[in-house]
């Protein structure tokens, strides 16, 4: 199996990277930058556990072959704070209450996140459909739909 | 995974059309693939990735027909106006598939090369008349949607073509309805769905009508049967009772870890019914 | 009556930040170099007795480094209290 060379952007940082195909972004976030925010969870996109931005938009990085993340622009939870100060987001999720666990939360809060960045106002409709890809066994989802309305006022 | 290959990148179409044959598999948004691949022990094939390759997405208005790129994503399906405007029973399947992050990654021609009968964008396809743009290194030929499954998992594609686009004509007074079933909302595989386009006059008279049955044949399902018999008809509550039973006949659920046949086949009537009932009360 | 500084007051979880920002490890965040991995083979028959396990086909399987059942176990092998079902 042959080596790929892609080149990416994650978290602002450019990256050019050789690695072989059958490996996901999943793997290349978690493994070769330490960016272990993004978890696995089913390896399936059933989950959501993996999810990040990528180009704009919430995908499962569990299923992007890292060549068709060539040439892209990728963030992933750990862009969200700078210099130690938190993100709207994650600031209302702890104050919420929508944190137990933690294994769904950077997941939860990319998918929010970027329904946040086309939809400065979701009604709950809007936010439930955009969570709707993304599993909690915790929290029974009432305490993050409310972190992340809290997070949209705040914002705007 | 497992699973060794080289993955091949191909700028455009004509490279793509160079590079399909047996030794060569496609993968698009990968949602269906990826997770297969991950039980696949060899594959023996490389992996082209279609998924970059502009020429393969985009919604195009023409004068009578609209044509959609087999690489365009459910996402940009259902936030398009034209599709909004002319297949809102197609926006309602996109919005139903996976989640919107499989939205967003997931690609029609995908959802159609896949041969789910379970396969939630193929139904309203099926019902608008749908025809497939097939293309090769040798051309292109064009196939009838409801004419392309011929058997579970069969479909009219060989190995060295590819489904490159999906054009229907563009209709006025029809209404579509799509109704998919799940044991959830969300992140689910149809238990039982349905998809109808109809033109019901103001004299009850149908005057034209497409049903589409998934999860309840071993094919996504377009139900001839039920739509010679109510096409022209005047209904009325008999008719519409008359209707159920053949739809019931016509399609063959089966009992799997998902579901049973007989509610499978409950469902059905009771959506068909619910659909009818509401167009009826209306008028 | 001096006020309370916990009871009545809104909390934040302790742990909730590194779970926000991502930086908490998990155990499956942590790679070591050369580590190991474990995996646990449950019996697939409820309320059965095990009479052998053969590891004999299993342990030539590419990737094996070794595997692991109550015959290593050194010493004494019954712990705890066993109920006898109703």
């Amino acid at each position: 199996m042959k080596k790929i060379k892609i080149a990416i952007v994650v978290n602002s940082k450019k990256y050019v990277i050789e690695t072989y195909p059958n490996r996901t972004l999943l793997n290349l976030l978690r493994e070769d930058l330490d960016l272990t925010g993004a978890k696995e969870g089913c390896g399936e996109g059933e989950c959501g556990a993996c999810a990040i931005i990528m180009n704009g938009k919430a995908v499962n990085s569990c299923l992007i072959l890292i060549g068709q993340a060539d040439g892209a622009t990728v963030e992933t939870i750990e862009s969200l704070d700078k210099n130690g100060k938190l993100h709207e987001l994650q600031e209302a999720f702890i104050e919420a209450g929508a944190v137990q666990c933690g294994y769904c939360t950077p997941g939860m809060i990319m998918s929010a996140k970027a329904l946040l960045d086309i939809n400065k106002k979701p009604d709950d409709n809007q936010i439930r459909t955009a969570i709707s890809g993304n599993l909690c066994r915790c929290t029974g989802y009432t305490k993050i739909v409310e972190a992340i309305k809290i997070a949209s006022e705040r914002m705007h | 995974m497992n699973v060794e290959f080289d993955f091949i990148q191909p700028n455009n179409l004509n490279e793509l059309l160079q590079l399909l044959g047996d030794k060569n598999k496609i993968i698009a948004g990968g949602t269906d693939l990826i997770p297969r691949f991950r039980k696949t022990e060899n594959l023996s094939k490389n992996l082209i990735d279609i998924s970059h390759i502009k020429n393969l997405k985009y919604i195009i208005e023409l004068d009578g027909t609209i044509e959609l790129g087999a690489g365009t994503t459910f996402e940009e399906v259902y936030k398009s106006e034209i599709i909004t405007k002319y297949a809102p029973g197609l926006v309602d399947a996109s919005k139903q598939i996976g989640s919107p992050m499989i939205q967003n990654r997931a690609t029609v021609g995908g959802n159609i090369a896949n041969a789910s009968p379970a396969a939630d964008s193929v139904l309203p396809l099926i019902c608008m008349d749908s025809v497939l743009t097939i293309s090769s290194e040798k051309g292109y030929r064009e196939v009838l949607l409801s004419d392309f499954y011929k058997g579970n998992g069969i479909t009219d594609i060989s190995l060295d073509e590819i489904i490159t686009k999906i054009t229907f004509s563009k209709i006025n007074n029809c209404r579509d309805f799509f109704v998919k079933v799940g044991l959830r909302k969300g992140l689910v595989i149809a238990t039982a769905s349905l998809a109808v386009r109809i033109d019901l006059d103001a004299e009850y008279k149908i005057n034209y009508i497409r049903i589409a049955a998934g999860s309840v044949a071993p094919i996504p399902l377009r139900c001839l049967k039920t739509e010679e018999y109510l096409t022209g008809l005047q209904i009325d509550n008999k008719t519409i009772h008359n209707s159920i039973d053949i739809l019931k006949n016509e399609i063959s659920p089966i009992s799997d870890l998902r579901s049973t046949a007989e509610y499978r086949e409950k469902v059905i009537g009771e959506l068909f019914f619910r659909m009818l009932n509401e167009l009826y009360m209306k008028n | 009556m001096s006020e309370y500084r916990t009871i009545g007051k809104s909390k934040k979880r302790v742990d909730a930040l590194g779970r926000v920002t991502g930086d908490t490890k998990y155990v499956a965040d942590i790679f070591i170099d050369n580590m190991k991995y474990g995996v646990v083979l449950r019996s697939i028959h409820h309320h059965a007795k095990i009479i052998n396990i053969d590891i004999s086909e299993a342990v030539k399987l590419k990737g094996v480094i070794d595997i692991i059942t109550s015959n290593d176990i050194p010493g004494k092998k019954k712990y705890g209290v066993i109920r006898k079902h109703k």
